[in-house]
């Protein structure tokens, strides 16, 4: 009961005396807000890439020589479909194709539209197609990035590409890429195999790697060490190591996330100095009425402990609200930039609302802990002054 | 009910000098006597009050309140004295202004396990025995000064304390207050309260519930 | 840079653990002052003084032992989400294999929590009693208790600078595998989980009859039973798999966080034996004990016994 007596007197405190409390809650909400953006948008970024992980292959196999990455022969494709546990085998053909003039590369994918797609993402693109009329010319589909482009460019109804081999091709835009695909298909230009091939100038009788499905996970281990000893100049990729790569990839953001909290911790220590270099005359006054009417000065520092572990615990859950609000409502204009702005085209996004868990817990620890122990020594100051200082 | 025997405080500053604001003092209340403590400003009279208090420990001697040596309480136990024992009505108008007359009163409670309605029944009968119950609701920094000490006293009284001490309590008042103080006095020592009151004000001379007077000079009892 | 070492949730963790150390280290310094100025015999005045500064002390350190307990939960969970990184590793149990001094590392972690927990209730009594009974007790376990802080610390470090994203490790099922482990007295499985129910029953004995030798002998032996009845025998007919035996997958979502529960009640279990020992059983202790421990056995039977009325058959 006491307890509830004393967090109600606080409330009371807290919401009579908001000047008091006002700029370290703002300083600390903006903080949060943007601590809190970065690591949605991270979480949010990546949430994406491995649902659409899910869709991938289990194996890619690549032909890989003195260190050099070489095409695949095509003859490998019936071999792997010999291994038990392998339910499908697919050929894929793509490169960069680079357009000199303004520097841009663009990703060139070639798909066999009458084949069942392993990754499940292309064969749901390709549903949506009327193949054979999409087939009855030289067609292309494009990404977002890819079309922005283009538009500027003035490419508007088709595009000359230029294969190796110093000819020209007329590839004529179909459609665009659908919405909500824009991660991995911004760049993107989706064509038929054997034009694809003419493009990039992958021989025949080759492709640029091979992607193997199993039939049973189980099977992982044993055909994995199958593909290996098939053969010796090969580089075997796991949907495990593209997890691995693209938490890795998180991470390395991580180092742009210490960068942060650095320039977190020394904003809130310049919080602190604000807060208890100037002890207020209504903090003392506080005390001596507090003290003389029966406190324990260990009673008084538990109640400013709590007083701030509040006004820190609130200013975090509005950060966090204004962080979700403008990454998942705004879609973080400025700082999306950071994450996406690669050295290709611009994209826009729209970042699903996904938060981890984590992401709370390492805001909570990096900003509102630190916080609660740092102000341990100012509060106890406060409290433990002699009275006949205070009182007169 | 208080018995002080030898108090001897001795403050000591950074720069090691030190002063002796009491020296050797004795002296007792009986329960249910108004005593004065009379002296000029800077003779010791907050000291002795804050040691009797335990707000502040003595540098030697001792001091007994119902038989109980409160001196070498720890500050839990001083403090817990202090809750159910002592109301102190300071010189100063040491109050939370943005509150209300009874929120202000809400510090000496919260501590102890009431209940809400005990809580409201408790301010409701020392705002009513202050004079003040009219103006509960009233913000305090709307209040005069008289009305504020009134504020201060029921908060004093509020926990049904037995011993009231009492710094400077007219300091700040004009003469109509003060005498309105005197009157309370009166009336929580006919309550049974024992009341300690620290003074330099000519206003308690020759006052007829007065039991003691102590004259305090440079930290001595004259 | 460690891969391991610039994931959020473990340079939070070493960021903070390291923040906790120093204001630790900061306490402990006083602590000492404090103790070497301590006397019983000095004056009320100079008393009332040190009493003020070691407020300073043991707010820091009910600060920072709290702040060690959130901790220990994000080192438990930043363990099981590292696996994700560590080629064969399952689930936590891989990755402290693969650490260094993984295992000691938990348990060190464990027997902190129990006496931060213990350490506050101490300082608690210490101020509610009269004259500061436990003052010395309480300044010379703090000393102890951060030796026991500044060892897992470095531990920790050591621990996840040891992880390496290369090579790959064993995961629970191979570790935790009954051909290749040897108990206590060269004892079967089975007879561990008799001893596990008989030391329980031992237990309950010694708290109702308050003998505290006896009773802290079996509470260290119930401890170590526990670990290896859950981790070899109980773990199975939660995750209703004999061959999946692991300490650590109970913590996850798909069984209900049970683990939490689990170990949760073990430590409170613990610290309440701890309380009765130091404090003699003073305050319904010995209830406490008794329900802390017969919550504890009820849990970590309850999915085995429910099996074994669904299907008629153990696992």
């Amino acid at each position: 009961m006491s307890m509830l007596n004393r967090l109600n007197f606080l409330l009371l405190l807290i919401l009579n005396y908001k000047r008091r409390y006002i700029t370290t809650f703002l300083l600390s909400s903006g903080l949060i807000a943007i601590l809190a953006s970065v690591l949605f948008i991270s979480s949010s970024i990546q949430e994406e890439l491995m649902s659409t992980l899910e869709n991938q292959a289990d194996f890619t196999v690549q032909h890989y020589k003195s260190g050099h990455l070489l095409n695949t022969p095509e003859k490998w494709i019936e071999e792997y479909l010999d291994i038990p546990g392998v339910s499908k085998v697919q050929g894929r053909i793509y490169g960069t194709h680079y357009y000199e003039p303004k520097e841009q590369h663009f990703m060139l994918v070639g798909l066999d539209m009458y084949d069942v797609q392993i990754v499940k993402g292309m064969q749901k693109l390709i549903n949506t197609l009327d193949i054979e009329k999409f087939l009855e010319r030289k067609n292309m589909i494009i990404g977002s990035g890819v079309k922005e482009f283009f538009d500027k460019y003035h490419y508007t109804k088709y595009y000359i590409f230029r294969p190796p081999d110093r000819s020209k091709e007329k590839v004529y835009i179909y459609k665009e890429f659908p919405k909500g695909s824009d991660l991995l298909t911004n760049d993107m230009i989706m064509m038929d195999m054997p034009l694809a091939r003419k493009i990039l100038g992958v021989e025949k009788g080759y492709i640029s790697d091979i992607i193997i499905e199993l039939s049973n996970p189980d099977e992982y281990q044993k055909v994995y060490e199958k593909l290996i000893i098939s053969h010796f100049d090969t580089r075997i990729i796991t949907k495990k190591d593209i997890a691995k790569h693209y938490t890795n990839l998180f991470n390395y953001k991580g180092g742009i996330f210490m960068v942060l909290y650095i320039f977190a911790i020394v904003t809130f220590l310049l919080l602190l100095y604000q807060r208890y270099s100037m002890v207020e005359s209504l903090d003392l006054k506080e005390i001596v009425i507090l003290r003389s009417t029966g406190w324990s000065i260990e009673q008084i520092i538990s109640f400013k402990l709590v007083e701030n572990f509040m006004i820190v615990l609130s200013a975090y859950l509005v950060g966090v609200i204004i962080a979700y609000i403008y990454v998942f409502f705004l879609d973080a204009p400025l700082l999306r930039d950071i994450f996406l702005g690669s050295a290709n085209l611009s994209i826009h996004p729209e970042f699903i609302p996904y938060i981890k868990p984590l992401d709370l817990l390492i805001l909570f620890g990096i900003f509102v802990l630190p916080f609660l122990l740092a102000v341990v020594i100012p509060v106890w100051k406060l409290c433990v002054k002699d009275m006949s200082e205070m009182i007169r | 009910m208080i018995q002080l025997q030898n108090i001897n405080k001795v403050f000591t500053n950074t720069n090691h000098n030190s002063f002796q604001a009491l020296k050797d003092i004795s002296l007792a209340v009986a329960p249910n006597e108004c005593v004065l403590l009379h002296g000029s400003s800077g003779s010791g009279k907050t000291t002795l009050l804050h040691i009797i208090a335990s707000l502040m420990k003595p540098s030697s001697g001792l001091v007994e309140v119902k038989g109980e040596n409160i001196v070498s309480l720890s500050d839990y136990h001083a403090s817990a004295y202090r809750r159910s024992t002592i109301g102190y009505v300071t010189q100063s108008f040491y109050l939370l202004d943005n509150l209300s007359v009874e929120e202000n009163l809400l510090p000496a409670l919260v501590l102890e396990s009431l209940s809400e309605k005990e809580m409201a029944q408790k301010i409701k009968k020392a705002l009513s025995l202050a004079n003040i119950e009219h103006k509960a609701k009233q913000k305090v920094s709307t209040l005069s000064g008289g009305e504020k000490q009134r504020c201060i006293i029921a908060r004093a009284i509020v926990n049904d304390a037995e011993i009231l001490l009492c710094d400077e309590p007219t300091a700040n008042l004009d003469k109509k207050n003060s005498l309105f103080f005197l009157e309370l006095i009166q009336k929580l020592k006919n309550l049974g309260k024992t009341i300690l009151i620290a003074t330099h004000d000519p206003i308690f001379e020759k006052l007829e519930y007065v039991d003691k007077v102590y004259n305090l000079e440079g930290g001595s009892l004259e | 840079m460690n891969e391991i070492l610039i994931s959020p949730q473990v340079s939070l963790e070493l960021f903070l653990s390291s923040l906790v150390l120093l204001f630790l280290t900061f306490a402990l310094y006083h602590t000492l002052s404090i103790l070497l100025r301590y006397d019983k015999n000095a004056t009320s005045a100079l008393q009332y003084e040190l009493e003020k500064r070691s407020l300073l002390t043991t707010t820091i350190i009910k600060v920072a032992l709290s702040i060690s307990i959130f901790l220990f939960i994000l080192f438990v969970l930043s363990i099981d989400t590292l696996a994700e990184l560590i080629p064969g590793a399952m689930c936590g149990a891989g990755v402290v294999s693969s650490g260094s001094y993984g295992s000691l590392l938990i348990a060190l972690k464990f027997i902190v929590i129990i006496l931060a927990l213990f350490w506050i209730q101490v300082d608690y009594e210490d101020q509610k009693a009269k004259g500061f009974p436990y003052f010395s007790f309480k300044m010379y376990l703090y000393i102890f208790l951060y030796l026991l802080i500044a060892l897992s610390w470095f531990l920790e470090l050591n621990f996840f600078m040891s992880l390496s994203v290369e090579e790959p490790v064993l995961c629970c099922s191979n570790l935790y595998t009954l051909q290749t482990t040897t108990f206590i007295l060269g004892m079967s499985i089975e007879e561990i989980v008799v001893a596990f129910y008989i030391t329980y029953l031992f237990i309950l004995l010694a708290s109702y009859l308050k003998k505290k030798v006896f009773l802290s002998l079996l509470s260290i032996l119930f401890l170590y039973l526990s670990y290896i009845a859950i981790v070899y025998f109980f773990s199975t007919y939660i995750y209703e798999l004999p061959t999946h035996k692991c300490p650590y997958c109970i913590l996850a979502k798909e069984y209900y966080f049970i683990g939490y529960f689990i170990y949760g009640v073990l430590i409170m279990a613990n610290y309440y034996v701890l309380y009765g020992i130091v404090f003699s059983f003073k305050e319904h202790t010995k209830s406490k004990i008794i329900t802390a421990y017969t919550l504890f056995v009820v849990l970590v039977s309850f999915k085995y016994i429910y099996y074994f009325l669904s299907n008629n058959l153990f696992l």
